[in-house]
């Protein structure tokens, strides 16, 4: 018995998330099959850490699956842009951040969405720093070791981040701007990635965001140098920020949000955010977010969160011109 | 020692509850069944599983999980076999001695060392797992963008091997399988290649339909040609449902050195357990007193490969466990199953979680029992099933796998490529052009690109660092006696063909 | 229709096919953005993979005429007895993809079931020596033994009628 459900389950939701019959989209119902989460990173960044706590409360309270497809690609703007071009019957949402929709517009000249009308923004999760970090066997110890090192050998100090475009990115060319010195890009597919780049060697440091990379500061695999938020993390209180560290103007955070094509009905946002907000009241959820730097920043409307996000892409876009970061 | 043994007891302990056995069961037939479906693969059924595992204890929802994944790998393996029908790039050899020993009605036999030598291959990989997973970890951890370029090259080289029909025409079906495999959006900057207007062009060509069309669709193709003559139309007569003596002696050393290959390219990130599927296939067909028999249903062809995937399944796990890093989409999605039960996967994950750890090794062995006890009584049946005609059996395939791409893909277009791409296996047959090289530059191709993109943006476009680092110069050199060991044959088989035509 | 290819032109195809696969592919790529070895853009791989495949392609043809004719033109003992006919029957290399083409047209409109009879219809009738009443059984077996397993067992959500 348990068999036959577990199979008529799987494969039923396996198949309805590709496709749903007509006679269902008609009704207006929502859910009528499983809902599709874009996550325009590989899999182990701190967007999955966000999907996995949420669809687990989604799947209890809307009795359909809500079911992750990666899209990784140019620092989250190829998944975004794939959610611009689908239904907005609720059965796509996605989870996106600072990357693709406030340092993207700028940054690449042919996006196929345009954040201000693109997109109906559903829930805000919180922001989170940049890191900073070396391999625990590196030379460098501090920020100034850093730099120095810069200043030796430019050629030679590389760092690694999600992605072009992605904010870990664009921290590393605004702080190269601030203080006057440069290194070298190289893009990862996503933050374990870039971690493995670390720590094989491959590359001298991380710009990263800070989540998917906690577990190997802790661990003692990473040495974190600094963050890029404005205050100390409680969860790393030894963490010093980039701001306090003498570049006050190399503050970043990279806020995360879902949101789902333009047009999705605010019933359906509403029904999402309603439970997304409920999610992060649970202790359990809270422990887990602040364990990966992710501070709240308020529960905001849809129009909100717009709002919100058109001021971040306005913000920086003088950041990415002036910084003369290109797309390839 | 007393570790070990230590580490395994506490890990039996934690597989070996009746629920556990229970799911670790479940999951494993599950899995088998999903493999056998062209279409359906793991990800999207253990992805699928997901919100059901949430209400299982961790180890319990992660013993069933696993087993979703090798049962796949296992059902994966009757396809080809019995249909020539790779679900998935691990597979692709499978078919090239299985469909052909199905064909003389020894599939009941090539089942059964597909199963024996899982199970074997999952014994070693458990032990290899439980003495030396950190040992592992940092093999995984050395390797940079370089030394993955210098692999993937020496996995196409040895592809060439594989190859029963000329070295030069193998060698440009893996150009042909690299270029058609960067079709779609750059990762880098998110431009799209080759994608002409086509939406389902931009996630790349779709794996299931190239691979059921290149040799499913061609393979009913072929066999409704030689339908013609009256002779082929009976193919059934099942001749062996396990496996003899001879098989036995034939097959276990082969089934030891796929192991071998299989544990330690199975825990490199990327296609590790592809590569090592292939490479061991290559190796037999080196070391074989027989490899004229290679591609004609030797039976060293499928125990190898189907061997070094299998401990390559098992070892991809040692990553994940022990540095987060998920080496292949299936340990992704396992890794955001340990993420929601607040596990992060990372290098605590043996020290906090030892039950956790050692439970989910333990139960791979056992999982690989149940699928022995499930597929020997199965393989019989399905070797049965040889029996019934073709032009019966052939539009039932063609209609199953219509469903199955249609399905998971939802595009007109993934038909026509599939359908397509039965057209263009057939025509390079015809050619004497082999698709197993074909397919693999295909997986390996965006690997490739964005390995040696990497490479040498941080070598700044020095081609030396290939040599300078030693794991890859290692590798190239390799790959260069491999290209050489080539040449000899050739000239032999040019001489006596030369000879016969004298006669 | 009947098509013989001799050993040697058949390698003279193959350096057709590959040199104008390479050319197109490298036609297409020149317009990615390029970059060059130390900083490839995604055009650089592409186009210089599609150059070295065409002129692959010209040593496949180069290497065939090097060779004696009387090797060559030999058909090798490992090639199935159709191929040592050499013939090929149109009708039994399109059925088959002719079949999946039909099926992906229907499904959407007709439903599966039509659909899977239009394939196993298509491949039952195209094959050798056809027995219609047999063909027509199977197609009708298999069109609700899928229809059973798929959409009513598996629940999954494949139209199974027309759509209105």
């Amino acid at each position: 018995m348990q068999r036959r459900q577990l199979l008529k389950g799987m494969a039923g939701a396996a198949l309805g998330s590709a496709f749903g019959m007509p006679a269902f989209a008609q009704s207006g119902a929502w859910p009528t099959k499983p809902v599709k989460v874009v996550n325009p990173y590989t899999p182990g960044g701190t967007t999955e850490v966000i999907v996995r706590l949420m669809a687990e409360r989604l799947d209890k309270a809307f009795g359909q699956p809500f079911v992750m497809d990666y899209r990784p690609g140019a620092g989250g703007s190829v998944g975004s842009g794939y959610v611009a071009t689908q239904p907005a019957d609720g059965h796509t949402i996605l989870i996106s951040n600072t990357g693709p929709l406030a340092v993207g517009p700028s940054l690449f000249p042919n996006l196929n969405y345009d954040v201000t009308k693109s997109f109906s923004y559903i829930t805000l999760f919180g922001g989170a720093p940049i890191l900073l970090a070396v391999k625990a066997d590196s030379p460098i110890k501090t920020l100034a070791d850093y730099v120095a090192a810069t200043k030796v050998a430019p050629d030679a100090v590389t760092y690694g981040s999600s992605g072009i475009g992605s904010v870990g990115h664009l921290a590393g060319v605004l702080f190269m701007q601030k203080a006057g010195v440069t290194f070298k890009h190289v893009p990862y597919k996503g933050a374990p990635e870039a971690q493995q780049g670390v720590l094989s060697g491959e590359i001298t440091a991380l710009w990263d965001t800070i989540g998917a990379h906690a577990a190997q500061i802790r661990a003692g695999a990473l040495r974190p140098l600094a963050i890029s938020g404005p205050d100390r993390l409680s969860v790393f209180p030894n963490i010093p920020t980039i701001k306090e560290l003498g570049y006050p103007d190399v503050v970043a955070t990279n806020w995360f949000l879902f949101a789902g094509p333009a047009g999705l009905s605010n019933t359906v946002a509403g029904k999402i955010n309603d439970v997304c907000q409920t999610a992060m009241k649970e202790a359990v959820v809270q422990e887990r977010f602040s364990g990966i730097g992710l501070a709240p920043l308020g529960n905001m409307s849809s129009a909100e969160i717009a709002k919100f996000v058109a001021l971040e892409a306005e913000r920086w876009a003088p950041v990415v011109k002036a910084s003369g970061a290109k797309p390839a | 020692m007393g570790d070990l043994v230590a580490n395994l007891s506490l890990g039996f302990g934690a597989a070996v509850t009746p629920g556990n056995l229970m799911f670790c069961f479940l999951g494993t037939l599950l899995g088998t069944l999903v493999g056998v479906l062209p279409g359906l693969g793991p990800i999207t059924t253990i992805a699928l599983l997901m919100p059901f595992a949430f209400s299982l204890e961790p180890v319990t929802a992660l013993i069933m999980l696993a087993g979703v994944f090798y049962g796949s790998q296992y059902g994966g393996s009757t396809s080809a076999i019995l249909t020539n029908i790779p679900g998935e790039s691990a597979s692709v050899i499978t078919c090239l001695d299985g469909h052909p020993m199905a064909r003389q009605g020894r599939a009941g036999a090539a089942l059964a060392v597909a199963a024996w030598g899982s199970f074997i291959a999952g014994t070693v990989a458990t032990l290899l797992i439980a003495v030396a997973a950190p040992l592992m970890a940092a093999v995984a951890l050395a390797m940079t963008s370089v030394e993955y370029c210098a692999l993937m090259l020496f996995g196409l080289v040895a592809t060439v091997v594989l190859a029963s029909g000329s070295v030069l025409n193998a060698i440009c079906m893996i150009m042909v399988g690299l270029l058609l495999g960067l079709v779609g959006t750059d990762v880098n900057s998110g431009t799209q290649r080759y994608v002409f207007g086509v939406p389902l062009l931009a996630d790349g060509l779709d794996f299931v339909a190239l691979a059921t069309g290149l040799f499913g669709i061609t393979e009913v193709i072929q066999t409704m040609i030689a339908a013609r003559s009256p002779a082929a139309e009976r193919t059934g007569e099942v001749k062996s449902v396990g496996l003899t003596g001879e098989e036995w002696r034939r097959s276990w050393k082969a089934i030891l050195r796929g192991t071998g290959l299989g544990s330690l390219l199975g825990i490199l990130p990327g296609s590790g357990g592809t590569i090592a599927s292939f490479a061991s296939y290559a190796l037999e067909k080196r070391v074989s007193k027989r490899p004229e028999e290679f591609g004609k249903g030797a039976i060293e062809g499928v125990a190898a490969p189907e061997a070094a995937n299998n401990a390559g399944s098992q070892t991809s796990f040692v990553p994940l466990l022990t540095l987060g890093i998920p080496t292949n989409a299936t340990m992704a999605v396992l890794s955001g199953a340990m993420i929601v039960h607040g596990i992060q996967p990372g290098p605590k994950v043996i020290s906090e979680q030892p039950t956790l750890f050692w439970g989910l090794i333990c139960s791979m062995w056992i999982g690989n029992f149940m699928l022995l006890l499930i597929n020997l009584p199965l393989a019989k049946l399905w070797a049965r099933g040889m029996e019934i005609p073709q032009r019966i059996l052939a539009p039932a395939i063609v209609s199953i796998c219509c469903v199955g791409v249609y399905a998971v893909t939802n595009s007109f277009a993934a038909l026509a490529i599939m359908a397509g791409f039965g057209v263009v296996g057939f025509v390079l047959r015809r050619l004497d052009c082999e698709p197993a090289p074909l397919v693999l530059g295909f997986v390996l191709g965006p690997l490739l690109e964005e390995n040696f993109r990497r490479a040498m943006m941080v070598a700044k476009g020095d081609l030396g660092v290939f040599v300078s680092r030693p794991i890859s110069l290692a590798l190239l050199i390799a790959t260069a006696l491999v290209l050489l060991s080539l040449s000899l044959p050739l000239v032999r088989r040019e001489r006596s063909l030369l000879k016969e035509c004298e006669a | 229709m009947r098509t013989t290819i001799p050993r040697l032109s058949r390698e003279f195809v193959l350096a057709g096919l590959l040199v104008s696969f390479g050319l197109a592919a490298a036609w297409f790529a020149k317009d990615y953005p390029m970059g060059n070895l130390r900083d490839m853009g995604p055009g650089y791989l592409p186009f210089h993979l599609g150059l070295l495949i065409a002129a692959m392609g010209v040593l496949v043809a180069a290497m065939s005429l090097n060779r004696t004719g009387d090797a060559r033109a030999q058909p090798r003992a490992e090639e199935s007895a159709a191929q040592e006919n050499g013939d090929t029957p149109l009708r039994a290399v399109l059925a088959a993809p002719v079949a999946v083409l039909l099926f992906g047209f229907a499904v959407e409109r007709l439903g599966l079931v039509v659909a899977i009879l239009l394939a196993t219809g298509t491949m039952g009738l195209a094959w050798p020596q056809a027995r219609r009443r047999e063909a027509v059984t199977v197609a009708v077996v298999l069109a609700v033994a899928i229809t059973l397993l798929f959409p009513v067992l598996l629940r999954v959500p494949l139209p199974i009628w027309p759509s209105p």
